[in-house]
């Protein structure tokens, strides 16, 4: 789950504690966002150190190596090399790369800055497929289930490094771009309220978990928070809780929900015998309690401009308007 | 179609554990409507909550067949999510449940679950799924292009190269269809190399 609200430096926060918790990947994301986010500011000293510390993590990074393909001069071998790891096999007839390639010829045109310049108009007749390519059906509710693919084999030996490959592979930008798809209309969030509801009444936990969650994620609120956490302790998914609750914890949410994440972090931590990570989080929780008691200190402000009404008015029945000095 | 009374009933029962009172209301309700579906959505729970779990897991397939037909998706999506619970590796069942919420009219659903079944067989390093799965997110939308190509290196690091190709064909079809030359150009210039060997 993306955190679109966080700056960069809570991203890299973020990133840091996830990989203290082991969520590698997750880390890599945050960091990824980090270093875009830099870029964006023009920091692009604070967004190569990013890239580079992805790498550290993720050797095959793509999104990282594009990254730092675009902010540091390259070399040809580098270029090679991101080459072949994107899976990009030369075309039988392509010319060698210049010196300095431009990354679109490396990236999809949506993904470059700049479009791709066309070729020579002589030159834009495309190669037509031999034949339309094969059609594949609409989704159908009629339709029988998908093809049928092979089942997940068991871990062998040496499985693991396949493993963390497949887990660290570099779909960041993918997942990122798919954002947008998840905007539920507000007819969808209703369906969906529905459905939670009756896999309530199941005793399907996770389930109602997840068709809730859109609700939370369009109106957070502690009230709807309340729900989804007592949804989870049901569903006993530690793994979704503390998941949900960490990327909760970095997003911007209003203090009192803030808290409540925190929290409720903290107590899924020590379930989990995890005292390390749940005394960080009471420190987080610490450091935003007094971050909201430095905002209620109580003093004394003056309001200008506050219209007067004279006593005529007053006794015509019109409301008094504030009074310029106000205890906050 | 059950009373909302008898099915409260059944899910309380059954929620509770309460495993003969539920098979009593089973069994007096099938004697009245013995092709419901959503009575044999509760036999299978009922089989799964007695230990019979290759009985349960035959009725809930039967029950999410019906249900399906029937357009009763709630309990259709019930049944799906109660198989992949048992059968977390059934790939088939899973992306079922993608197709229910399309029919629903659910389409952000689709994409959200579709995504949480990624995430979900990317931790299991199953490429066959996550192939299975991305192809699924450029079935809801064919015309979505820029989808299209960013699931084709999504299948290209999978090793998919034959659906890496018919994707990308697709889009270039497609862009030519639309007139669009030059764009179907650049495309074939930068995403054949996505599955022509080298």
């Amino acid at each position: 789950m993306r955190q679109e609200g966080l700056d960069p430096e809570g991203k890299v926060e973020l990133a840091g504690l996830l990989l203290q918790i082991g969520f590698k990947s997750e880390a890599v994301t945050e960091y990824l966002m980090a270093a875009e986010m830099y870029e964006e500011r023009g920091d692009k000293e604070e967004a190569v150190k990013l890239y580079e510390k992805i790498l550290e993590l993720d050797k095959d990074n793509q999104a990282a190596k594009r990254g730092l393909e675009k902010l540091k001069p390259r070399s040809r071998k580098d270029i090679d090399e991101m080459v072949a790891r994107m899976g990009f096999g030369a075309a039988p007839d392509e010319e060698p790369a210049p010196e300095e390639p431009s990354t679109q010829e490396i990236t999809a045109p949506e993904e470059s800055e700049t479009p791709t310049p066309s070729p020579p108009k002589g030159e834009q007749k495309v190669q037509i497929p031999s034949e339309p390519p094969e059609h594949v059906p609409p989704t159908d509710i009629s339709e029988a289930p998908v093809e049928t693919q092979p089942r997940a084999q068991e871990p062998e030996p040496g499985m693991e490094e396949k493993v963390a490959g497949l887990a660290s592979m570099g779909i960041e930008e993918f997942l990122a771009s798919l954002m947008p798809l998840l905007r539920h209309t507000s007819e969808e969030l209703k369906e969906r309220g529905e459905l939670a509801a009756f896999f309530r009444e199941e005793g399907l936990w996770s389930e109602a978990f997840f068709e809730e969650r859109p609700a939370y994620l369009n109106k957070p609120s502690v009230k709807k928070l309340g729900e989804l956490l007592s949804l989870l302790a049901r569903s006993d998914d530690k793994d979704a809780l503390i998941g949900f609750l960490l990327t909760e914890s970095f997003t911007e949410r209003e203090v009192n929900l803030k808290q409540e994440v925190l929290e409720a972090l903290v107590t899924a931590y020590e379930k989990q015998g995890r005292l390390e990570e749940a005394k960080k989080i009471r420190e987080k929780l610490a450091t935003l309690a007094s971050q909201a008691q430095k905002k209620k200190k109580p003093g004394v402000k003056i309001i200008e401009d506050v219209p007067r009404l004279s006593e005529e008015d007053t006794h015509k029945g019109k409301k008094r308007p504030p009074d310029p000095i106000q205890f906050v | 179609m059950l009373t909302s009374e008898v099915r409260q009933a059944l899910s309380d029962a059954l929620r509770e554990d309460r495993l003969d009172e539920a098979r009593a209301v089973l069994e007096r309700e099938t004697d009245r409507m013995p092709d419901a579906e959503e009575l044999v959505y509760f036999q299978g729970v009922l089989l799964l909550a007695q230990g019979q779990t290759e009985e349960g897991i035959a009725k809930l397939k039967d029950a999410l067949s019906m249900a399906q037909e029937r357009s009763n998706f709630v309990f259709a999506i019930a049944a799906a999510a109660r198989l992949a619970q048992k059968d977390p590796e059934d790939i088939n069942i899973r992306l079922r449940r993608t197709d229910l919420y399309l029919a629903m009219g659910l389409v952000h659903a689709a994409y959200d679950y579709l995504l949480r079944e990624f995430d979900f067989y990317r931790r299991r390093n199953d490429p066959h799924a996550l192939s299975s799965i991305v192809k699924k997110m450029i079935d809801i939308d064919k015309e979505n292009l820029d989808l299209s190509l960013k699931v084709a290196k999504i299948l290209a690091y999978l090793e998919q190269k034959d659906e890496v190709r018919r994707v990308v064909e697709n889009v270039i079809f497609t862009l030519q269809g639309q007139g669009k030359y030059t764009e179907a150009a650049q495309i074939q210039k930068e995403y054949t190399k996505l599955y022509e060997e080298s």
